[in-house]
């Protein structure tokens, strides 16, 4: 007999938990309970946020997008900008659910639901500012090719267009695929509630899951093909809404590195508010044995390696506008970082470029505070990268007798702050009405939940 | 002062503070939407947003209906839709040209220049252009008041009847006015007055330039400046190119020596010295500031350069008169600059001319003449000499000086009745002349609005518009020209003709007056002295409707005078000149190139039409050299109070490159406290100081506050970009075609086969050599395509709205020498055009013509194509801009373009509307378009015909040709968006000697 070989254990995916009855405890216990007092304030503080950011909305749709700082050469600001931010973070959650459990990551299944529920959210905040953005709002509907009797067709050269189809067919496959994740979730939900109403709601979204063989095979298998169908999508997504900027011909916009670079950009800024998300998910419901020190130490190596694919992307822009010789190029770039917006040039580097690299360390990666502060300034700089591709790309382009300054008024802040508290409402009410971890996936990644090591390659 | 306690009040609602006057007051313009009224919504205003803001996310909106009424009979000679042209004359102080009003169902919505005309030629400037708005301005004065009492003219008119019967001493202080029957009516009036005397005074006046000329030739009378005859000019203090009331037949002259079309052609010379930064000076091939008190010194060292160095004078009087000036043997720029415009001057004899500005002092203006009678510049020469010996324009003796006798009448209280009939004299004098005119016990005033003078005026009446008027006018010697009315006037208001016959026959009665109304008074007038000195045999309503017709009567012209130079008017001036230590601030005031004195305060077109040099809109500023601003510790926009002269004045600081150290220049016109909504309180009236246009030992306190100068252009220098291409003529001969050695454009391939243009391709031709930048194009722009203003809150912003916009660049080779480029920048219809693909909902698309479209309809505003546009010409409206259209304002839109509404994004059509209308006429004659057939508003407004519109199509067309000089070029070719417009690059003339210490 040989000696038996020591391997490396990977670490353990569930803390501290031996039965599967306690997951369905700790998971959906909460959702039996009345909030507590924090949920109430936190639910405040949202919801008035979100109430301020439509009242700005209702205001503007009132006067006019003369409201807000746009102007002539800054067609685009804040709005745009909201656009970008808000559906890049809609990446993580595709990413995580999808191109994750494609390749096998198992310790995706403790955060893929929160991240999925987050990206429905950060698509919804999203899609209100192409919305808004219009001078005329009540025709957006005109943006669908809608058959009509002038026969006016939409312009399919038009990457608004391509927005449009890419981020409602985003918006639809993440919806159907978190739905999907949900059913066994639900199913137990309703086996569990003794609310009678609780029980009606949940019996019809879990469409009658009997947790069978053949439900399980089928479930699976859609699963699986609902991932498969994501996957590209999460590509495609970022890539055709930056086309909005790399098929223009503005300086600073038109540039071919934009379809990666903005991929990369959408992961690493919707990682950062998953991580935020979670880190809060987490302490309030007492996940820490199901949410671990591991997982959140993959979300940083994610976060380190998209930051520095960001970084990459600055730098090789400059490089590109030097190499060009074209001086319009060029200036456009040297405007970035010494013009008048050189500030927010400067805070996109320092949060998505230098904040990310504390990360090397294990002893950062592994500190919540630390990971918490990284995340903020993440989130933070990735704002900022797209108010930087945005604005200041338009207010210096080819004629210097037009450039001008764009100053946000305190419509354009108070339709941002609005859409976080939409964002932050949503999440808010998802977790006290759905379960933040998925019940069934979880127990599938437990220590003994393959007894005969069918799948050891967690 | 105490003014400020005082409340000028429009109209009779305002004064009782009628809640909805004073609404309708503050919302005349867009405020600047900082969310203040937001913030302080109460508690129901803040539920009813709440509750709008959710029905507006669900419904959506229903505009209101409005019923439109055909004519019940139709009215003969009016076609619906179809316009109609008048004959008519615009008049701006001493000045007038001949206009085309463009009528549609019997309501004026454009002004053309009259091409028969030769003051026009076609063109029409800014101010002309404009004055369709004035007609519909809403602030116009409406009816005939007495004290605070409206009534009607009959009463008014016996009241004052009475009065002026009871009168014993009747003054009547008018503005100036070139027609003859007007003055003819007035001096019979006079004689019907007892003890009545008038003055016409405007503070733009000719006074100084007349006395200047009788000093130095014993006759007062102007000769006519003909710049198109000139090679060498010099310009002293005058802005013959943009701000004078005769700038457009200048323009036009001097463009005529500025257009180059093969290699072998020339160009003419402009030297300009000056104290201000005019349009004028940002035309020059060389230019020289220098502050105020110096341009006398330098005057006479050119003259003192011309006698002593090149022997122009053969009188030894005036040698020994220009050797007590001290020698400026020095080397300095300033005398090289001198050096080469003598040798200029004196090569070109009988072909060059020295302007001098008509405000400056009488001492500078006899020297100009001296320098001119040096030069030949009154001839005699085969073809002409650069100033007129026969023909004279209109002058008067309107300015301070010859005021002076009335002032101190007043002040001596023996004038009981003052009538003011135009003009703004309690404005333009200040409070001095408020009080004095207080202190007479009747005051009668005509005047368009209730302005400053009116509101101290006890008897007022509204005068008609001059488009509302009969009247005519004689700018010069041989040509006259009617002005007809080209509708009813809108108000209860007369013409200043129709208040003096009036008078005159209600005082004289039928049998020694036999006219009793003002155009039968013109016909008599004009059967008299114009048709009995035609001798013509046709009769005389045939020659009536001819004059009708054309818009123009030539008269035989005056016999040529002798312009002998007095000797004596030399040595006054020399020995009134001092050289006064060049250490102190000066001051310097212009017309403003928007408002000229202040008259077109009312404009908002005006008000925010950009400045041709600093850009600035709605504002006067005092602007001044980076070193100066240094000097006072000064920053842009710090608001500082200058004291000289009687007063104190306080403006914001505006830094502008190329004036000398020391120097502050200011416009006029501004700072009105009456007279309009949109024109009170916009800027500072600089006129309290005094008249005297220049003020030395100026005091400069800084005040405390910022203040916002709302400028359409932020940057000036073109980052060395090939945007406006430029060249001496030297170089332009050396390589003819060097635009494209400036711009390299690869051979662009494409995978599409270009779309063939196979009926028109229309394009346009911008010659950058000879527009001045004026903006009368701008004007026209906006007349022509309902363009809405926008106020300066929004300008600020950055979100003024005009189609066309002219771009000027600095550029400084040296610190004193500063360059400026003017370019016309519109939308350049590219056939390949970034904005057309990026719109999500095709609302801008290409025509089979090469037209760059735009559906407003289909526009839902995502503002991509202005983002898209890199030559961002595209405007959008940000708020319902048309939303304080007043009534009777409507009247005045142009029929044939859309008003746009909230949310559209608009931009230049190329007159798209003319376009069609040329088709339409030429299709109806079965004919193709000629050439020439469809113009442009800009193009037609254009005095120096700098913009050519035509089809690209036809290699005979005007715009082909141009399009194909070798020094043409497209504006950001290298992009491939390949635009429709060509730039002809700008050419300078300098003078190889000057040019070389630059380079």
């Amino acid at each position: 007999m040989s000696a038996p070989v020591e391997t490396l254990k990977r670490p353990e995916l569930v803390l501290g938990i031996k039965d599967r009855k306690t997951i369905t405890e700790i998971i959906a216990k909460p959702l039996d309970r009345i909030p507590s007092k924090s949920w109430f304030l936190t639910f405040a503080l949202t919801a008035s946020l979100m109430t301020l950011g439509f009242l700005c909305i209702g205001w503007t749709f009132y006067k006019g997008i003369g409201v807000w700082g746009n102007n002539n050469p800054v067609g685009w600001a804040f709005d745009i900008t909201n656009f970008v931010f808000w559906i890049g973070i809609g990446h993580a959650g595709t990413l995580i659910s999808a191109i994750l459990f494609l390749f096998r990551q198992r310790w995706r299944t403790a955060i893929n639901r929160a991240a999925e529920a987050m990206t429905i959210f950060a698509v919804i905040c999203a899609g209100i500012f192409p919305l808004i953005h219009l001078g005329r709002p009540w025709f957006a509907y005109w943006l669908f090719p809608l058959p009509n009797e002038m026969k006016i067709w939409v312009n399919f050269r038009s990457p608004l267009l391509w927005d449009v189809f890419a981020v409602s067919t985003y918006f639809m496959v993440s919806l159907l695929f978190w739905y999907m994740g949900l059913i066994p979730d639900l199913a137990t939900l309703r086996d569990r509630t003794t609310h009678p109403l609780k029980k009606v709601a949940y019996s019809i979204l879990s469409l009658g899951w009997r947790s069978s063989q053949r439900c399980w095979k089928q479930y699976e298998t859609a699963y699986l093909i609902f991932a498969a169908i994501s996957t590209p999508l999460v590509l495609s997504v970022h890539s055709i809404v930056s086309f909005d900027f790399a098929t223009s011909i503005i300086p600073g916009w038109h540039t071919t590195i934009f379809p990666p670079y903005f991929v990369a950009g959408a992961i690493f800024g919707g990682f950062a508010m998953v991580m935020i998300l979670l880190l809060f998910t987490r302490t309030f419901f007492k996940l820490e044995d199901l949410i671990t020190l591991t997982h959140l130490e993959n979300m940083n190596k994610v976060l380190l390696t998209a930051g520095m694919l960001v970084g990459y992307a600055y730098l090789v822009e400059f490089f590109t506008a030097w190499y060009s010789a074209n001086s319009y190029e060029l200036f456009a770039f040297t405007n970035r970082a010494t013009g008048p917006y050189g500030w927010a040039y400067w805070i996109m580097i320092f949060c998505n470029v230098l904040s990310p690299q504390l990360f090397w360390f294990k002893r950062f990666r592994t500190s919540i505070p630390v990971m918490f502060i990284v995340s903020i300034l993440v989130t933070i700089g990735m704002w900022f990268e797209r108010f930087v591709i945005i604005v200041t790309s338009l207010h210096r382009d080819f004629l210097p007798s037009s450039w001008d300054m764009y100053t946000p008024t305190i419509f354009d802040i108070g339709i941002f702050l609005g859409s976080l508290g939409l964002f932050f409402t949503l999440y808010l009410i998802f977790v006290r009405v759905l379960p933040a971890v998925s019940i069934s996936e979880i127990k599938g990644v437990m220590h003994g939940a393959h007894p005969k090591g069918e799948v050891d390659d967690i | 002062m105490e003014e400020k306690d005082k409340i000028y009040w429009k109209s009779f609602e305002e004064l009782a503070k009628d809640p909805r006057t004073l609404e309708l007051a503050q919302r005349e313009f867009m405020q600047e939407d900082d969310g203040s009224d937001f913030l302080s919504l109460s508690r129901r205003k803040f539920l009813k947003l709440l509750g709008a803001s959710v029905a507006l996310a669900t419904t959506s909106c229903r505009r209101p209906v409005a019923k439109i009424l055909p004519y019940v009979k139709q009215a003969e000679n009016v076609k619906p839709g179809i316009a109609q042209y008048y004959a008519s004359t615009f008049a701006l102080n001493h000045h007038s040209y001949g206009i085309l009003v463009k009528t549609i169902e019997g309501r004026p919505i454009k002004i053309e220049g009259n091409p028969d005309h030769p003051l026009s030629q076609g063109s029409a400037g800014t101010w002309a252009q404009a004055s369709v708005l004035e007609l519909y301005d809403p602030d116009r004065k409406r009816n005939p008041t007495i004290g605070d009492h409206v009534v009607s003219w009959d009463e008014w008119d016996k009241e004052i009847i009475s009065l002026l019967q009871k009168s014993k001493n009747i003054r009547f202080l008018t503005e100036s006015n070139s027609s003859p029957t007007f003055k003819y009516t007035l001096k019979k009036l006079l004689k019907v007055l007892p003890n009545s005397h008038w003055n016409p005074y405007e503070p733009v006046s000719q006074e100084r330039a007349r006395l200047a000329f009788k000093k130095a030739f014993g006759r007062p009378d102007l000769p006519k400046l003909h710049l198109d005859k000139a090679k060498i000019i010099l310009s002293i203090n005058s802005d013959f190119l943009c701000s004078d009331a005769d700038s457009l037949i200048h323009i036009k002259n001097w463009a005529k020596g500025r257009k180059i079309r093969s290699s072998k052609d020339t160009l003419n010379r402009l030297y300009v010295l000056e104290s201000f930064f005019s349009t004028t000076g940002s035309n020059a091939d060389h230019r020289l500031s220098v502050k105020p008190s110096q341009l006398l010194s330098f005057a006479l060292e050119l003259a003192q350069i011309l006698v002593t160095r090149f022997h122009l004078s053969t009188d030894p009087s005036h040698l020994s008169l220009l050797n007590t000036i001290p020698d400026h043997s020095e080397k300095t720029v300033e005398r090289e600059f001198l050096l080469a415009l003598a040798e200029d001057l004196a090569q070109h004899h009988g072909q060059s001319v020295v302007v001098v500005g008509q405000q400056e002092s009488v001492e500078l203006q006899v020297v100009g003449q001296f320098i001119n009678s040096l030069i030949g510049s009154f001839g005699p020469r085969v073809g002409g000499s650069t100033l007129d010996s026969k023909v004279s324009v209109a002058s008067f003796d309107n300015g301070h000086e010859s005021l002076k006798p009335l002032l101190s009448e007043l002040k001596a209280g023996k004038v009981d009745t003052l009538i003011t009939l135009g003009g703004n004299p309690v404005y333009q004098l200040g409070a001095e002349f408020e009080a004095l005119m207080k202190k007479v016990p009747n005051t009668i005033r005509l005047s368009l609005y209730s302005d400053e003078t009116t509101a101290v005026s006890k008897y007022a009446a509204p005068l008609s518009h001059f488009l509302e008027s009969w009247g005519d006018s004689r700018p010069e010697d041989g040509l006259v020209s009617l002005i007809q009315p080209t509708i009813q006037p809108l108000h209860n208001s007369r013409s200043s003709g129709e208040v003096m016959i009036s008078w005159l026959y209600k005082m004289s009665g039928k049998a020694s007056h036999p006219t009793e109304d003002w155009l039968s008074e013109i016909k008599l007038y004009w059967k008299k002295n114009i048709y009995a000195k035609k001798n013509t045999f046709g009769s005389f309503e045939t020659f009536w409707e001819g004059a009708l017709q054309d818009g123009v009567v030539t008269e035989t012209l005056p016999l040529s005078k002798a312009f002998h130079f007095n000797s004596s008017a030399l040595s006054e001036a020399i020995s009134n000149f001092k050289k006064t230590p060049s250490d102190t601030l000066e001051l310097q005031w212009t017309p403003s190139p928007a408002l000229f004195d202040g008259r077109f305060a009312n404009g908002g077109s005006l008000q925010e039409l950009p400045d041709p040099v600093t850009k600035v809109t709605w504002d006067n500023v005092a602007s001044m050299s980076a070193k100066t601003a240094l000097k006072y510790g000064l920053k842009q926009g710090n608001k500082i109070k200058l004291s000289g002269g009687a007063s104190t004045v306080t403006l914001p600081v505006f830094l502008q490159p190329g004036l000398a150290e020391d120097v502050i220049t200011t416009s006029i016109g501004y700072g009105r406290r009456a007279g309009g909504e949109i024109g009170m309180g916009v800027g500072s009236n600089v006129f309290v100081l005094g008249q005297a246009w220049q003020y030395k030992n100026v005091q400069l306190k800084k005040h405390s506050g910022q203040h916002k100068i709302a400028t359409t252009q932020t940057h000036h220098s073109m980052e060395g970009r090939p945007i406006v291409l430029e060249a001496t003529l030297e170089e332009y001969k050396k390589h003819p075609d060097f635009p494209k050695h400036k711009i390299h454009t690869p051979e662009l391939l494409s995978l599409y086969q270009d779309y063939p243009y196979t009926g028109h391709k229309w394009g346009m031709a911008i010659d950058l050599n000879s527009c001045v930048g004026c903006s009368g194009c701008v004007v026209a722009c906006d007349v022509e395509n309902n363009i809405p203003n926008v106020g300066k809150a929004q300008v600020l912003k950055g979100r003024e709205m005009q189609w066309l916009r002219l771009d000027r660049y600095y550029e400084t080779s040296s610190e004193n020498e500063v360059k400026t480029l003017h370019q016309p920048m519109l939308c350049q219809h590219c056939d390949n055009a970034p904005c057309e693909t990026v719109c999500p909902v095709s609302a801008t698309v290409h025509s089979d013509e090469g037209i760059n479209q735009m559906t407003y309809n289909r526009c839902v505003g995502t503002r991509y194509c202005a983002n898209n546009c890199p030559y961002k010409v595209r405007r959008f409206n940000y708020f319902n801009f048309n939303a304080d259209i007043e009534t009777p304002q409507e009247l005045g839109k142009n029929p044939s373009v859309t008003i746009r509404s909230r949310g559209v994004m608009e931009k230049c059509t190329f007159c798209i509307q003319r376009i069609s209308e040329g088709k339409n006429a030429a299709k109806m004659r079965g004919e193709k378009v000629s050439d020439g057939e469809i113009q442009t508003a800009c193009q037609q407004a254009c005095p120096s015909q700098a913009i050519v519109f035509g089809d690209l199509n036809d290699p005979n067309s005007e715009v082909s040709k141009l399009s194909s000089l070798s020094q043409g070029y497209r504006v950001l070719e290298e992009l491939n968006v390949r635009p429709a417009v060509t730039y002809l690059a700008k050419i300078r003339n300098p003078h190889p000697r000057l040019e070389k210490r630059v380079s």
